[in-house]
């Protein structure tokens, strides 16, 4: 056997493995990505390049696009809706665009990341029937863009925050525990997703149904003490409480608000379910989509 | 240690529809329907060990398993069972430029397609430039892929897949990508990957290829293998086996078998097979394409153990192909006709005939030779030799060693427009080319629609050269004419001219070619005496036999003394005419040709003047034919004009109304005579051995030189075209021969030509043009062409 002319072994043992999928192994998955990175990074640039090579504004509209999604939602909900409901929808002293933005941008993350996923597969099917790689790369290419507008959206959060008074504390330390906990749980629903969607092609329609029904039940527009008062009030049956805060995301979203706007730590209390969600589906995704790569191309 | 090791293993691609319809591509109807399709098994349970350095073929029909095997070992799908070892980096080139996209730059699908192949971004940085120079994209590199033609996206792909230097390649049918010429581009590139020890899976319907570069194959069919081994055995198996119930028909009679397969014709003798994987095939030149009748969807009408007719229609052509081929004790016969079903523009059509390499001597008419070895480096078809027209047949045979019976290809007579061109094939292709072709004018086209006859050719593997060389003596007329010093052989429109001397001069040094023959010492007596070719055999025994040894130098050779004439579009040589003796007076030898396409005869006569000189007239009689004998003078230069006595004289004007000649009583009524013959030009040549070194005119003089592979066709030496009646040839050693012009019709130039390098030729020829005149216009009689001497 022949190493590869650069001398790295890891990369010609990679592409030996990758020739027999049949046997690759959840073990072998830090390696096999690791060794693809920079086709990982390649497909990104490429989804990104083609995105806006023909727009006359160019790359401008990777910024202006999550910006005027988040002005009109901003606009409906502050607005039109806001001053009918007559409550205060965040805890005291938060205003409602800073609000509903802090929420959007981390929704926005894990719908946009999930769908392109799940789709992401069929949209490549040409490489995935004609050539060998690490297939995980597929659905998490699929999730460079909607990274790259988290970026883009943190910003003018950050912005839309300073302007309308709100401080930053060393508390917004939190949101990077709090944002790998809910990207753990987005790369292994996604790659879940992704995996069953071949197999499966009503998976992709269902996905897109439950992120729609998700983002009125989870608190982006609302905060979740405005739930948890109803729930104790009893207007709201206790089991439906429960199935809501079955929901990852209710917990996550509220987290994001008190370390970001209302500058405390968050209740540890929100962690807790999230990062049991988070260790579970990361791990059976990955099984999941390793165990179904080699077949993968029978069923395309 | 083995690259690729497979053990049993299977693939079983998954049930569609039924309970599992929501599976795959099943719909919710099927679940109600409740038609479930069963798995299918591409594979049954199959071993294979790959050496390292091996190029393995793999064949079979479609749907046997050979792209499923491809894509477990590329690693795209996973066997069902089994377990399957790959050591080393695979580079699959299943599709080409899978990865690309087009609104990317050439650059930056490059990086990507390579990174999809497995290679790291300082891996390419380090092949990037050969990348882009193997593609010839240069210029383009920067542009997106979606401004590119297929050929240029082809090209790059290729090229990326090329350069990811793995161990392992997988090529799937995807060396037909791009033009000709990038087509032997990457074949090159092929061998030169096997060459360096690279491992090669090549799955290919075209036998050919497979035949080149493999070193083993592995047969195919529902998913199991058939046969494993020898790429010859292999192929054959294929072809006899597994193909006859694709369509192929077998015709078989005693030992000669053959195999109708698609629009190609496969011969074989006791099993083995005589023509090369390409077969015989008829091929056309239309629409700026040659179209092979491989391409043609075929229909068998009639079919029996020993004949079959079939019919073949082009799909983008408006052109059908009939087959008639017939197995008998006199091999193979196959008659191919074509009709045009609408007007169309075609300038060539040819029967195509690949034998096996193992064929290494031709024969045509009275010159033969041997076929130069087909190197790597030959990347183009060689013409190795171009008979004359009339020659009837030509014969291939193999080393005295080899066991390939001798194979003659003959052609009915009464088909006389088709010329046999024997060539040697490119490296890939491997095979010796007996090509029959049909040259069309231009003027002809486009062709009205008609079925014409393109050729018949009779393939027979059981006659032997003997035989051949008897019925060959038979037909073939010629006659020899002696002096003391030299003997001039007529036959076929040739003039051999060959130097007879008891002992060698020093004019002709030892290393000059000759050959000893026996003769008869009355024939050698009597300096004037003309006999039948060969008198070799002591017929009568009475007779007193003196048998004297003699060396004989050839002095001409390959086209000897011929001349050419242009008449309209076509070239009419001499060598195209049939050939008959006249009445001969002593020490006069005569002879005169005729030809279907050409309305008139040609005399030679050839008389020795002293022991050195022989004199030459060649006399053209123009005659007076009605066009219904002449059905191909339609692009020919010749002034028709309508009979006086024609009731309804037809509307085509006489092109020129001058010098009319009565048109013999002969004529029928009511048809076209022939009224002048328009030559543009026409010249005699002569063709020396490449032992004359110099050539010599009144006005210039010079070398031949060596023929150089580069040349395309004859190349003029001299410089400037300058009136003269003779031209010389020199050797080294101080012999000469003069070729002079003594009357000829217009202005006449001497020219020194050399031929390439297959015909290894010194041609002295004496160019006779019209000057201002259009064209020679040659009414109804006799025109001495050409007088003059041939000197030694």
């Amino acid at each position: 056997m022949k190493p590869a002319d650069t001398g790295d072994t890891i990369n010609a043992m990679a592409i030996i493995e990758q020739a027999q999928p049949g046997h690759a192994t959840l073990r072998r998955l830090p390696r096999d990505l690791i060794a693809s990175r920079e086709l990982l990074l390649d497909l990104v640039r490429k989804d990104l390049r083609v995105r806006y090579r023909y727009a006359a504004l160019g790359f401008l509209w990777a910024v202006l696009e999550p910006l005027a999604y988040m002005v009109v939602l901003t606009f409906i909900f502050e607005r039109v809706l806001a001053p009918k409901s007559g409550t205060a929808m965040f805890g005291p002293g938060i205003p409602f665009a800073s609000g509903l933005l802090c929420g959007l941008v981390f929704w926005q993350f894990t719908t946009q990341c999930l769908s392109a996923a799940t789709a992401s597969l069929l949209d490549n099917q040409n490489l995935v029937k004609k050539v060998c790689f690490t297939r995980e790369v597929i659905p998490l290419a699929a999730m460079g863009y909607p990274t790259f507008s988290l970026l883009i959206g943190f910003v003018v959060l950050l912005m839309v925050n300073a302007i309308l008074g709100g401080t930053l504390g060393l508390s917004a330390l939190w949101i990077a525990p709090l944002f790998l906990i809910q990207l753990s749980i987005t790369v292994g629903v996604g790659l879940f997703s992704a995996a069953l969607n071949v197999r499966f092609r009503d998976v992709g329609y269902m996905v897109n149904i439950v992120l729609l029904l998700g983002f009125y039940a989870s608190p982006v527009f609302y905060d979740l003490d405005w739930v948890l008062a109803a729930a104790q009030s009893g207007d709201v049956p206790a089991i439906v409480v429960q199935a809501y805060l079955a929901n990852p995301m209710a917990e996550l979203l509220e987290a994001y608000r008190q370390a970001l706007l209302e500058g405390r730590t968050p209740n540890g209390w929100l962690f807790v379910w999230p990062a049991c969600v988070a260790v579970v589906s990361l791990i059976g995704g990955c099984v999941a989509f390793r165990r179904s790569a080699p077949t993968l191309s029978d069923y395309l | 240690m083995t690259v690729i090791e497979a053990q049993e293993i299977t693939k079983t691609y998954p049930a569609q529809g039924g309970k599992r319809a929501l599976l795959g591509r099943g719909g919710i109807a099927r679940l109600f329907r409740n038609t479930p399709t069963p798995p299918r098994q591409a594979l049954a349970p199959l071993s294979l060990t790959v050496e390292p350095g091996e190029a393995r073929g793999i064949i079979g029909r479609n749907g046997s398993g050979k792209s499923t095997l491809l894509k477990i070992i590329a690693g795209v799908s996973a066997a069902t069972t089994g377990t399957l070892r790959v050591h080393g980096r695979v580079a699959s080139l299943l599709e080409l430029g899978a990865g690309f996209h087009p609104m990317l730059t050439g650059r930056e699908n490059i990086y990507l397609n390579a990174g999809l192949l497995g290679m790291r971004h300082a891996q390419v940085d380090a092949c990037f430039d050969a990348i882009v120079e193997f593609a010839e994209l240069e210029a383009y590199i920067d542009h997106t892929v979606d401004t590119y033609s297929s050929g240029m996206y082809v090209r790059l792909a290729f090229s990326v897949a090329i350069h990811t230097d793995p161990d392992v390649f997988l090529v799937d049918e995807v060396l037909a990508v791009g033009d000709e010429s990038f087509q032997r581009k990457c074949r090159a590139r092929i061998l030169e990957l096997k060459a360096a020890g690279k491992t090669i899976l090549f799955v290919s319907h075209d036998l050919g290829t497979v035949q080149a570069l493999c070193d083993r194959v592995l047969l195919l069919d529902q998913g199991a293998v058939i046969s494993q081994g020898n790429t010859q055995n292999t192929i054959d198996y294929y072809l006899r086996q597994i193909g006859q119930a694709s369509g192929i028909r077998r015709l078989i009679h005693g030992d000669t078998e053959v195999l109708f397969n698609h629009g190609r014709l496969s011969l074989f003798h006791r099993q083995q097979e005589l023509t090369a994987p390409l077969g015989i095939k008829a091929q056309f030149f239309s629409m700026e394409a040659y179209h092979e009748s491989t391409e043609a969807n075929w229909e068998i009408c009639a079919a029996t153990d020993e004949r079959l007719e079939a019919t073949g229609t082009f799909p983008r052509l408006p052109l059908r192909l009939y087959i008639v081929c017939e197995v008998g004790t006199a091999g193979l016969t196959v008659e191919i006709s074509w009709e045009n079903t609408q007007p169309l523009d075609l300038s060539y059509a040819a029967i195509q005939c690949f034998t096996k390499t193992s064929y290494t001597r031709w024969h045509g008419g009275a010159a033969s030779g041997t076929f130069p070895t087909i190197t790597a480096d030959d990347h183009r078809w060689s013409v190795v030799a171009q008979p004359r027209q009339n020659v009837w047949a030509c014969e291939l045979t193999g080393d005295e060693s080899s066991d390939m019976p001798p194979l003659c290809f003959a052609v009915d007579e009464a088909h006389s427009q088709a010329r046999f061109q024997i060539n040697n094939t490119d490296y890939m292709a491997q095979a010796r080319l007996v090509h029959l072709t049909e040259a069309i004018p231009s003027g002809n086209n486009p062709l009205p629609p008609k079925r014409r006859h393109l050729g018949s050719l009779r393939i027979d593997p059981s006659q032997t050269a003997e035989q051949l060389a008897e019925t060959k003596a038979q037909r073939s007329i010629a006659r020899t004419l002696k002096t003391d010093r030299f003997v001039a052989r007529l036959h076929d429109g040739f003039i051999e001219i060959t130097l007879h001397e008891q002992a060698p001069t020093t004019s002709f040094p030892r290393t000059w070619e000759s050959r000893t023959r026996q003769e008869l010492a009355e024939t050698t007596l009597d300096p004037r005496s003309r006999g039948d070719d060969e008198p070799i055999s002591p017929s009568g025994s009475e007779q007193k036999l003196v048998v004297t040894e003699t060396k004989e130098y050839p002095l001409t050779h390959f086209m000897h003394f011929h001349f050419q004439l242009r008449v309209g579009d076509l070239w009419i040589m001499s060598h195209d005419l049939a050939w008959s003796e006249t009445a001969n007076s002593d020490g006069v030898l005569s002879m005169s040709g005729r030809s279907q396409r050409f309305p008139g005869e040609v005399v030679w006569t050839l008389e020795p003047d002293g022991p050195n000189t022989l004199r030459i007239s060649i006399l053209l009689e123009v005659t007076a034919r009605d066009t219904e004998t002449l059905p191909s003078l339609e692009g020919l230069g010749v002034g028709l004009h309508p009979d006086q006595a024609a009731p309804n004289p037809p509307l085509t004007p006489p092109r020129r109304g001058t010098r009319k000649t009565a048109p013999p009583a002969a004529t029928c009524r009511g048809q076209i005579a022939l009224e002048s013959l328009e030559i543009s030009e026409y010249n005699v040549s002569v063709c020396l051995v490449p032992e004359y070194t110099r050539w010599e005119t009144p006005h210039e003089s010079g070398k031949f030189g060596a023929a150089a592979l580069a040349d395309d066709g004859w190349v003029h030496l001299n410089r400037a075209y300058t009136e003269g009646t003779v031209i010389k040839a020199l050797s080294d050693t101080g012999s000469k021969i003069a070729l002079t012009a003594e009357k000829t019709l217009g202005t006449c130039f001497p020219t020194a030509i050399r031929t390439d390098s297959g015909q290894d030729s010194r041609v002295l020829q004496l160019l006779c043009s019209p000057g201002q005149q259009q064209s020679f216009t040659l009414g109804v009689g006799k025109h001495n062409l050409f007088r003059g001497r041939l000197s030694l």
